[in-house]
């Protein structure tokens, strides 16, 4: 067996789990409004292409953050528009958004392809902290993306469970009917939470562009996205296990390359397969863990996830 | 301070509804609708399905604007703006099918309506307020625990302290009894009429006549969206024959009046001829030590052994959700039994697919016409045709005998006067009751040996439901065994020749359909989960 270095790994397991980590987070926030928003991956390839573009033209990575946050709710904002305010589809409004949005990364991103970033989150170790050993390198030896997710856990977890604005959301997303006829804006609060989950995708591809990977390439997030939205279902909806499960992605695509590096005599397609089998491989787990006592599959997914609502007129 | 606005003063107008008009497409809901409830006075709003009755509800809450007319609270004149501006203007509504998001608590569920805090909820707070109100009102609730695990009861109960948490002064019950058992009926009036005590308005929705009258001080009646009277309720002797003559706008005849419970027992001559002794030594239905996994924890059915003979009908009842709707699935093949044996006439049915279920004589209506009896996007000639296109009556090969078929749909329009504009209409487009007329014919075309329907009446209109209860004995006195899931148990004593009391998924008990005092007893100590009295014999 090769040498692999167990810290370096870990380091970079934590990088590389960061933008699923986003992606999650913000589809969290939409989905708990009962708004599905499969769109990530192209929403995360508009922001990470809009972020890179903005800080090339300005020579600021904030800047370059702050439009990938933008971009990731414009995408959003259509999608709310078609779903929330027509009754489109919510699958096909997201799936015509990945679409759309892979589009626009491509074309817009052309002329960018293999740049490097004109600035990006170089890693800033954060004094007395990086020097304890192990834990230091790991978790304390990062860019400022990684450092700002570590805040945005625990503050999305006390908000959607201990204020009053995340009790309406979840209301929200379990019984429309039941939070309009209490007086809360179904639609107002399904648009917020599909802009503000937008707009944390979007940021998801920025901290690959501008972070982990700060050049342009032709679809840079292969596919994470998609690991985004099993991640969601992996967590049940529950933002501390979506760092569990980005970490958990993150740790197999680490491992996965440094024994490409260490050169395991085994194919790096299969290699690079892994996180994603490891991925769909927890998704069964947990949904085969949640069945309940009666031996019918349930889900924690929000009750009202997927479906347009409308004050019915006529009693 | 637990409620925000104090009750006002006894004996003045808490609510005045002037000239209301709320128009949907194709029908005027509310036609120029008067309502007035008094500081502490508890007001009937009575009518068919359809008057109008919850349109008049939404409207209140806010929910629904009316395109004419005023509204005045507390003797000011006022317009609703939304939900929101409703429950601070100190309205509360208490639907039928309640407001309230199952897997948050009972003080998450109170938090949604209020509007302070803003961003910190302090739920200890709320639930020690909670706890303290319920005992104020005996309306006894655990504030900390799910929604989804409460029993109905109780769920009304975090609905009513929810609004009165939230300062309702003015508290609306839409047909409150309908899933409670008489002991828990009994606690709400308890409730109910304390509240009033106190110069709460209570508006009380139902078509229960008795429970109208043993409660209500008013009542106001509404048909065809239009407010036909307002009486004073005194308790004098003829007043139930003079609502239900309201509601249903002509003189009511014997089958109504049994439909609306004004008579107390049902005549002699409408029970069922005796069963004739041949008959009722052979066995339909028996179900030996039935084991049904359910959709809830407390539904599966456990144990359940019965028998159902020829000619008679006999009511399952007990509160939704005791495993009822399991065990008539299990009955149609459209559930797995885990354990124990169904035979139909001495032929093991158990496990057996829907369709050879169905071909051994055993028809079912379920309770949700819409969704599982009927297809609602397909014509009523599909839907005609669901159970039996196979026949060779109906289909040569591959394809089917459109006409035949349509004269088949013709017959049973003609026979069960089904009002239809349109036989290639969707079936979703159907009244309820020509819905579950279209259903009873399609089962009954194969002459069944053993008839299983739930809920039969429930949301049809007082024509519709005395003429499927017709049906239903016919069935029965044509020798069909009849098995009825029942949540309303005047219902139950109206058609039943036997209860069957179900609860947690077990039969409790086996009671003869009277209405005695000390049988409604026995019948409410079994929904609950009691065993009997040793009195009973």
């Amino acid at each position: 067996m090769a040498d692999i270095d167990v810290v370096k790994t870990l380091a970079s397991a934590v990088v590389a789990g960061t933008p699923v980590l986003y992606a999650t987070l913000g589809e969290i926030l939409t989905e708990r409004s009962g708004v599905l928003n499969l769109g990530l991956e192209g929403m995360m390839l508009v922001g990470g292409m809009a972020g890179f573009a903005a800080t090339a033209a300005t020579g600021n990575v904030f800047i370059g953050v702050a439009v990938s946050l933008i971009a990731g709710a414009a995408l959003a904002l259509v999608h709310a528009f078609f779903t929330v305010s027509i009754g489109v589809n919510q699958v096909v409004s997201g799936l015509s958004l990945t679409l759309v949005g892979t589009g626009i990364a491509s074309y817009f991103g052309k002329p960018l392809v293999g740049q490097a970033a004109k600035d990006s989150f170089q890693t800033l170790p954060i004094p007395l902290l990086s020097d304890i050993p192990v834990i230091g390198p790991i978790l304390f030896t990062q860019n400022l993306f990684v450092y700002f997710s570590f805040l945005l856990v625990p503050a999305l977890f006390y908000f959607i469970y201990r204020t009053r604005p995340g009790l309406n959301l979840r209301a929200v997303g379990e019984s429309p009917s039941t939070a309009d006829a209490q007086g809360i804006s179904v639609i107002g609060t399904r648009y917020l939470y599909t802009l503000l989950g937008g707009a944390l995708v979007g940021m998801g591809g920025a901290s690959i562009s501008l972070g982990s990977n700060p050049n342009w390439q032709e679809n840079i997030t292969a596919g994470r996205g998609w690991i985004a939205v099993g991640l969601v279902i992996f967590a049940l909806w529950n933002p501390w296990r979506a760092f569990v499960g980005a970490y958990l992605f993150g740790g197999m695509e680490a491992f996965q390359f440094s024994l490409q590096v260490a050169g395991v005599p085994i194919s790096s397609y299969f290699l690079r397969m892994l996180p994603y089998l490891l991925t769909i491989a927890a998704l069964v787990f947990t949904q085969w863990r949640l069945k309940d006592q009666t031996g019918r599959a349930s889900s924690a997914a929000p009750s009202g996830l997927g479906l347009f609502y409308l004050r019915r007129e006529r009693g | 301070m637990l409620s925000k606005s104090e009750a006002p003063a006894l004996g003045t107008t808490a609510v005045r509804l002037k000239n209301i008009t709320k128009r949907f497409p194709g029908i005027v809901a509310n036609d120029r609708v008067n309502f007035e409830v008094k500081a502490g006075e508890i007001h009937a709003l009575l009518g068919e399905n359809g008057a109008g009755k919850s349109t008049l509800l939404n409207i209140l809450a806010g929910l629904y604007r009316p395109e004419e007319g005023e509204i005045f609270l507390r003797e000011e004149k006022t317009t609703l703006r939304g939900p929101a501006d409703a429950i601070k203007k100190g309205v509360g509504v208490v639907y039928q099918h309640f407001k309230l998001v199952p897997n948050q608590t009972v003080a998450e569920n109170v938090a949604l309506g209020m509007r302070q805090p803003r961003f910190l909820l302090n739920l200890k707070k709320i639930e020690n307020d909670l706890t303290e109100l319920g005992q104020n009102y005996n309306l006894a609730v655990r504030p900390a625990t799910r929604v989804g695990t409460l029993s109905v009861g109780e769920q009304q109960r975090a609905e009513i302290l929810r609004a009165l948490y939230l300062g309702a002064t003015i508290l609306a019950l839409d047909e409150p009894t309908a899933n409670l058992t008489p002991k828990e009926t009994e606690g709400l009036f308890t409730a109910i009429r304390r509240l009033a005590e106190q110069g709460y308005a209570i508006i009380f929705v139902s078509h229960k006549l008795e429970e109208v009258v043993s409660l209500a001080s008013r009542a106001t009646i509404l048909r065809g969206g239009k407010a036909v009277a307002t009486l004073d309720l005194k308790g004098l002797p003829g007043e139930k024959e003079q609502i239900a003559r309201l509601m249903i706008g002509r003189e009511a005849d014997s089958q109504s009046e049994l439909e609306l419970g004004m008579l107390d027992e049902v005549p002699l001559e409408k029970k069922a001829a005796p069963i004739p002794e041949v008959v009722s030594a052979q066995l339909t239905l028996q179900v030996r030590g039935l084991h049904v996994k359910g959709e809830v924890l407390n539904s599966t059915v456990k144990d359940v052994s019965f028998e159902v003979h020829p000619g008679e009908m006999v009511g399952l009842v007990g509160v939704a959700g005791n495993g009822q709707r399991e065990l008539a699935e299990a009955l149609a093949g459209l559930r797995r039994a885990e354990r124990g044996d169904v035979t139909l006439n001495g032929a093991d049915l158990t496990n057996r697919s829907a369709r050879q279920v169905h071909r051994a004589g055993v028809a079912f209506v379920p309770e949700d016409r819409l969704g599982v009896g009927s297809a609602a996007g397909l014509n009523l000639e599909d839907n005609f045709l669901l159970r039996d296109y196979w026949r060779p009556e109906y289909s040569a090969g591959p394809f089917l005998r459109r006409k035949a078929v349509r004269e088949g749909l013709g017959a049973a329009i003609g026979q069960y006067s089904i009002a239809v504009g349109d036989a290639y209409a969707p079936a979703r487009l159907l009244s309820g009751g020509n819905l579950q007329k279209l259903l009873l014919a399609r089962e009954l075309n194969s002459q069944p040996k053993l008839l299983i329907v739930a809920n039969p009446t429930r949301g049809l209109d007082i024509n519709a439901s005395a003429y499927v209860h017709n049906k239903l004995r016919q069935a029965r006195d044509q020798g069909a065994a009849v098995l009825l899931i029942l949540e309303d148990l005047d219902e139950a004593f109206l058609l039943c020749d036997q209860l069957l009391v179900m609860y947690e998924g077990r039969i409790m008990g086996k009671l003869p359909p009277v209405r005695s005092a000390a049988n409604l007893e026995n019948i409410g100590l079994l929904m609950a989960g009691s065993s009997l009295a040793a009195t009973h014999s």
